[in-house]
């Protein structure tokens, strides 16, 4: 389990987490909302080390990695880790092949023909099967996810980041990523974190649903549970979406007819 | 200024921490004199054919005198194209042509989140990226300076043969005279020196950019104008401690 005590982060004077306090479900999808800027990304980057927090503590496992600064223990979590950026982050000088054997070539001791069959796998899962080849730039932005998720698994991870996996994605390839995502946390028993202002997300396959504004958690619940909240901010959130905000009336038009 | 030159000792000290398998490392110190080394051959050859050739046409000019024998044009040809132009001159070409290349190849991994990817696996990606760049140059280079060497002294040949008034036998006569094998250890050493801060200087610039494209063709500036530099101050310091 994922558990943060009381992180804070500054940019300069600026402060863009306040005593964040959380506690990632095991096995599932966990997700964290909020708006552009609302700090969720520095979140997510401070949870896998790669920005330092001023003061809190993140705990994987009971494994305090903040805490005095240990190299050895923070890469040992970080090999627990797959993480899935934004815009895929993958490799230009690699093939679609070469970046998911990536992780593999560097850190197992697998023969050259074990790890090609464990990428073309893992590319199998995410329906990639004849892509090996490909260099990323002939890839489109949903095989570039998916990639970047095949890449994530290839070794195995405990724990699955997701940075905004649906941005920038037509809405049937966000469905199809959603799915994926969710299909995998379930399959794998991985602890997945996934951060998104998608709506449709939040309710397909929010588990743990933790909301992000100016910095602070505002709320917590899961992707049912959000629609009944009265929370002015969340609700300002999700009426910010059409679709959500008609869900939103027709939830609200069903209670008051109940 | 102080800050930045902190900065660029701490990010050697990570450079030189130990980042994963050596298979790997190999394979990408061969990728990078392939891609650092290599593709550099055409434009040393070029222009060191060139600046050897307008070298020796100016030292016929000024060295025209009875009193000076005419095999001393190849004599001083071959002394200014190893000790200055081969080092630094080319030096100064590579930190245009390595330089950029690093730097922009580095900050466009940074601003796409590539090295952050890298690092979330557990590597060192400071080690992993910079150090095989790091040792392709310091191996590389020299060869590349010898090359320059050659390409210099042929134009230089060329030029004072075909249109000098000199003979082939003069000019040769006057590389071989006076040997001086301390000169080619000295070309060296300024090579390696100057390789060293061209591939880290770059490196540092390209791996700490922050924000979009226009701060990676500004990252890529910095460098070539800051290794430059580099050269042109430990050229003089190097001279003044060998010679």
């Amino acid at each position: 389990m994922i558990e943060i005590q009381h992180l804070n982060k500054f940019f300069g004077d600026r402060q863009v987490l306040f005593d964040i306090n959380l506690k990632m479900m095991p096995g599932k999808c966990n997700l964290i909302i909020g708006q552009s800027g609302s700090g969720k990304t520095v979140l997510m980057k401070t949870m896998v080390g790669l920005l330092a927090p001023e003061s809190g503590s993140i705990l994987f496992d009971g494994r305090n990695f903040v805490k005095g600064n240990n190299q050895e223990l923070l890469t040992s979590i970080r090999r627990e880790i797959g993480m899935v950026f934004q815009g895929g982050a993958l490799f230009d000088s690699l093939s679609v092949l070469e970046n998911v054997m990536f992780p593999m070539d560097m850190f197992t001791k697998k023969s050259r023909g074990e790890k090609i069959k464990r990428a073309k796998d893992c590319l199998q899962r995410v329906d990639l099967k004849g892509a090996e080849k490909l260099s990323p730039a002939e890839l489109s932005g949903g095989m570039r996810k998916r990639v970047a998720i095949a890449r994530a698994i290839a070794m195995a991870p405990k724990y699955l980041f997701c940075d905004e996996p649906n941005s920038g994605l037509d809405p049937r390839t966000s469905e199809l990523i959603d799915n994926l995502i969710a299909e995998i946390t379930d399959e794998y028993g991985i602890t997945t974190i996934i951060n998104t202002h998608d709506m449709n997300s939040v309710l397909k396959i929010g588990d743990t649903v933790n909301f992000i504004y100016e910095g602070k958690l505002w709320w917590q619940g899961n992707g049912s549970s959000i629609l009944d909240s009265d929370n002015k901010e969340i609700i300002h959130f999700m009426e910010a979406s059409e679709l959500t905000k008609r869900l939103l009336h027709n939830h609200r038009d069903k209670h008051l007819t109940a | 200024m102080i800050a930045t030159i902190g900065n660029y000792f701490l990010l050697l000290r990570k450079v030189f921490s130990p980042s994963g398998k050596q298979k790997m490392f190999w394979k990408q110190v061969i990728d990078e004199i392939h891609q650092l080394g290599f593709d550099s051959i055409p434009i040393v050859s070029l222009v060191s054919l060139f600046v050897g050739a307008a070298i020796t046409i100016q030292l016929q000019i000024n060295m025209d005198s009875p009193w000076i024998p005419i095999y001393a044009v190849g004599f001083a040809t071959r002394k200014a194209i190893v000790m200055e132009l081969a080092p630094t001159i080319i030096g100064l070409i590579l930190a245009g042509k390595i330089g950029s290349h690093i730097a922009s190849q580095l900050g466009s991994m940074r601003i796409t989140e590539q090295i952050d990817a890298i690092e979330v696996m557990g590597v060192n990606s400071a080690s992993y990226l910079i150090l095989p760049k790091i040792i392709a140059c310091l191996m590389f280079n020299p060869i590349l300076i010898m090359l320059s060497i050659v390409a210099a002294l042929f134009g230089g040949w060329a030029i004072g043969v075909s249109v000098g008034g000199m003979t082939s036998y003069e000019f040769i006569y006057g590389l071989q005279s006076f040997p001086h094998p301390f000169d080619l250890a000295y070309a060296i050493i300024k090579t390696v020196v100057f390789a060293f801060f061209i591939s880290s200087i770059s490196s540092f610039y390209g791996y700490t950019v922050k924000g979009g494209a226009l701060e990676v063709g500004r990252a890529s500036t910095k460098a070539v104008v800051n290794s430059s530099i580099a050269i042109i101050l430990s050229n003089l310091v190097l001279t003044q401690l060998l010679m």
